[in-house]
């Protein structure tokens, strides 16, 4: 079971009930859209576009927060509340803080779909 | 006297010149001498002259010297070429030199920016920078002032002032301010936060108390649904009550000015509170005089909210007895507004006067036992009376120790339409009507009613009389058009029904019952008895007027309104139909599957677009709206939706799904045409709760 303090699936186990393969099909899916918001958020930073990079840390915010990413989930907020007020200090910190946090995700998400097999 | 020595000194000196010439011997001699000592005299008189000028020049410059070092300014003479002439002994301290170290150097070492504010219009004040001999900078006031011609050129005079600990108290009161603001915004913000960190999972305690008390449970088990429920609805009451008083201390609280039937907002609030009132064996009576008009300008939902208020106040605190809500009119002012007077009155213990003036301030109640006994927060009078002021108008009470008491409150209002039912009281005009009600309140509010109508009316309290009356009105001929028996009249109001009807003249007279609001399966024993009509308690006037209308008419009377919620659990809707617009698929995934597990049936959506295309054409019973989407976000698509259904008619409940849970975004989804909204992520629990709300038809806008 992954550990809840990185990744808390109580949401999803809710929803989804025993049906562990559509709980690791959701965390895939999670992850596949975080890389994308991942990319705008680079995006954003290249061109010192305050609302770009709010539209990827909502975005990011959004599937962290479904799938129980409970940290990234607040790293994003963060992220998300201080572009947009148009504040892009401190942006680099908190992208490296994101992927540090995200790896970790990937690898409960790995172990979670592991356990399946 | 100067002038005399120098005419003597001039005139013996030529006299002696021309006697030296003409050699005159010792006369000459004599002459010389008298010169020699009127020069000498002039000599000493010039001296002294100059010596008293002098001590005169030196004594004003000494004056105006201390003049010029005791003023506490700075002042400092700058000659053409910006260098230091002089300063005074306030400039040498302001910049910490010597005063001697100053002279002669550039004004620019102790006023940097001294070139641009130098040019300014004499005696005009600037700030600028000034720099102390240790090269620190401090804030100065900078004023020009005369100036003055002198040797070399002209030399301006300049008066600095230190005013670093104003600006310092400046910038403590600018931070203080925004200090102030940032705490309020917090504070706001803290307030937002509650809403729906504590009222979505109150709700959801609540929604989920009620579907599991419609499950089947042993005895105890229901007694503690029962107590969660009801603890999770006190505790809601208390939240809200501190959030409405948040809000209207804060001045947050926007009222509405929409067209309602007040009417229908006393009602409502009676309807609610019905229940807690017979549970205590209390009459809950409502009058509304037939002249107030059936739809006004104003907020509902703040009405209402007064109107639970006191009536809850007055149930909460009445052991026995009765409460009756009146609603008048108290006046009506030019501009077609009518002011509106309405009233609580309850047979309880009363206010004694010592607790009467601090009766409408917050978290004050009549007694510290008050606070024990009946718990709540002590904050509803208060805010019903900035409720009630915020509508312009007014609210206060009567009452005696142990005579009960009377809370009332008069607001103005715009009237929309006066005296509606005018159209329809005609039906009833001239009928003869019996009113059997040991109820002394309700009986006099249906007599008033009656009145209203132009329908004659005899009332009693006592079946037996009612009874005799009956007889006697036969017996001139003048039989009842329609008899109107309360279910308490007597000891079995069947029974009454029936010897009414035993009387010769009376046997087909239409019988109306008067009930309480649960005993819904006397409908049919009613009619099986042969009464044509319920009408339930309190008695709304529409429903007593259609009753009465289609009892004496012979039509088949109108079904009694669906009880209020309590005990009535609908089946979850498994054909309602949900339509989620979410651009983000995990958060799309994730709904529909909260929705297919809660059991409805939902479609999805990934913009704006495509949810008002979908709600164009689909039938949906419910839209989930996510506010942030490419394209056409949340809004934008609620409002387009709304505008078509303003053109072609019906309302789709829209919910938003916002992960900002800040009170603008609420105002924000509200003012779109939203029905409600649900905090991102989205619980389980709380989707349910929403949902079942919206498939049984109620909207609850938090």
């Amino acid at each position: 079971m992954p550990d809840k303090a990185v990744l808390d699936l109580s949401r999803l186990e809710e929803a989804f009930e025993d049906d562990r393969t559509g709980i690791a099909e959701l965390l895939e899916m999670a992850l596949e859209t975080g890389k994308k918001h991942r990319r705008l958020l680079e995006e954003g930073l290249a061109s010192a576009d305050p609302a770009v990079v709010a539209r990827a840390a909502h975005g990011i915010k959004g599937s962290a927060g479904t799938i129980g990413a409970t940290v990234v989930y607040e790293l994003a907020i963060e992220l998300d509340e201080r572009a947009r007020a148009g504040n892009l200090t401190g942006t680099r910190e908190r992208i490296d803080a994101i992927d540090a946090a995200y790896a970790r995700v990937a690898d409960q998400v790995r172990e979670y779909r592991a356990g399946l097999s | 006297m100067l002038a005399g020595a120098v005419f003597l000194v001039v005139a013996l000196g030529s006299a002696s010149f021309f006697q030296i010439a003409g050699g005159a011997g010792t006369r000459a001699g004599y002459i010389w001498i008298v010169w020699l000592v009127a020069t000498t005299f002039l000599v000493v008189a010039l001296l002294s002259e100059t010596h008293r000028l002098s001590r005169a020049v030196a004594t004003n410059e000494r004056r105006l010297r201390g003049i010029v070092d005791g003023v506490a300014d700075a002042l400092v003479s700058v000659d053409a070429r910006g260098a230091v002439v002089s300063v005074n002994r306030a400039a040498a301290a302001l910049f910490g030199f010597v005063a001697e170290e100053m002279i002669g150097t550039s004004v620019t070492r102790m006023l940097p920016d001294y070139t641009s504010v130098a040019g300014q219009q004499e005696a005009t004040i600037v700030e600028t920078v000034g720099r102390d001999a240790r090269g620190t900078l401090f804030p100065v006031e900078f004023a020009r002032g005369r100036d003055v011609t002198a040797g070399l050129g002209d030399e301006r005079i300049i008066i600095l002032r230190d005013i670093t600990q104003r600006k310092a108290a400046e910038e403590a009161i600018r931070a203080a301010h925004d200090r102030a603001v940032e705490v309020a915004e917090i504070k706001s913000q803290f307030l937002a936060t509650m809403s729906h960190e504590i009222r979505t999972p109150i709700n959801a305690v609540v929604g989920m108390s009620e579907l599991l008390l419609g499950t089947p449970l042993s005895d105890e088990a229901r007694d503690y649904a029962v107590t969660v429920r009801d603890s999770a609805d006190s505790l809601l009451a208390v939240v809200n009550d501190i959030l409405d008083f948040s809000k209207i201390e804060a001045g947050r609280m926007d009222l509405e000015s929409i067209p309602f039937a007040p009417v229908a907002a006393l009602e409502n609030a009676t309807d609610i509170l019905g229940a807690a009132a017979r549970k205590k064996g209390l009459s809950l009576a409502t009058y509304v005089a037939p002249d107030v008009p059936r739809r006004v300008l104003g907020d509902a939902d703040r009405l209402r909210q007064v109107f639970l208020n006191l009536i809850g106040n007055a149930v909460k605190f009445t052991e026995r007895g009765s409460v009756t809500v009146r609603a008048v009119v108290e006046r009506v002012e030019p501009e077609k507004t009518v002011v509106l007077r309405f009233s609580v009155t309850d047979t309880g213990p009363g206010i004694a006067p010592d607790a009467a003036g601090h009766l409408f301030e917050p978290f004050r109640q009549a007694d510290q036992s008050t606070r024990r006994r009946y718990g709540g927060t002590g904050l509803g009078l208060s805010i019903s009376r900035r409720l009630v002021e915020l509508m312009g108008g007014s609210i206060g009470f009567e009452s005696t120790v142990g005579g009960g008491a009377t809370f009332w409150f008069t607001v103005p209002f715009a009237q929309v339409v006066r005296d509606g039912e005018g159209m329809r009281t005609g039906a009833l005009r001239g009928a003869r009507v019996l009113v059997v009600d040991p109820e002394g309140e309700a009986r006099q509010a249906v007599d008033q009613y009656l009145f209203a109508w132009g329908v004659v009316a005899s009332s009693t309290a006592n079946a037996a009389h009612g009874l005799e009356l009956a007889k006697a009105a036969v017996a001139r001929s003048g039989a009842y058009d329609a008899v109107i028996v309360d279910r308490g009249a007597g000891d079995d109001a069947f029974a009454l029904g029936a010897r009414l009807h035993a009387i010769a003249g009376l046997e087909a007279v239409p019988l109306v019952l008067v009930t309480g609001a649960n005993e819904t399966s006397s409908l049919h024993e009613a009619r099986a008895k042969g009464f044509a009509a319920v009408v339930r308690k309190p008695i709304r006037r529409s429903v007593l007027h259609d009753a009465l209308v289609a009892a004496i008419d012979g039509a088949v009377a109108p079904t009694i309104p669906v009880a209020t919620f309590d005990g009535v659990v609908t089946q979850r809707g498994g054909d309602m139909l949900v339509l989620v617009a979410e651009d983000n698929p995990v958060n799309r995934k994730l709904a529909l599957q909260q929705l297919k597990k809660l059991g409805y049936r939902a479609h999805a959506v990934t913009d704006g677009r495509e949810a008002i295309e979908a709600v164009t054409h689909g039938n949906y019973d419910l839209v989930l709206m996510d506010c942030q989407m490419p394209e056409v976000d949340g809004f934008e698509a609620t409002r387009a939706i709304r505008r078509a259904e303003n053109a072609r008619g019906g309302h789709v409940p829209i919910v938003a799904m916002t992960a900002n849970a800040l009170e603008g975004d609420r105002d924000a989804c509200l003012a779109a045409g939203m029905d409600d909204y649900l905090a991102k992520p989205v619980q389980l629990a709380a989707l349910g709760a929403l949902v079942e709300r919206f498939a049984r038809g109620v909207r609850v806008a938090g």
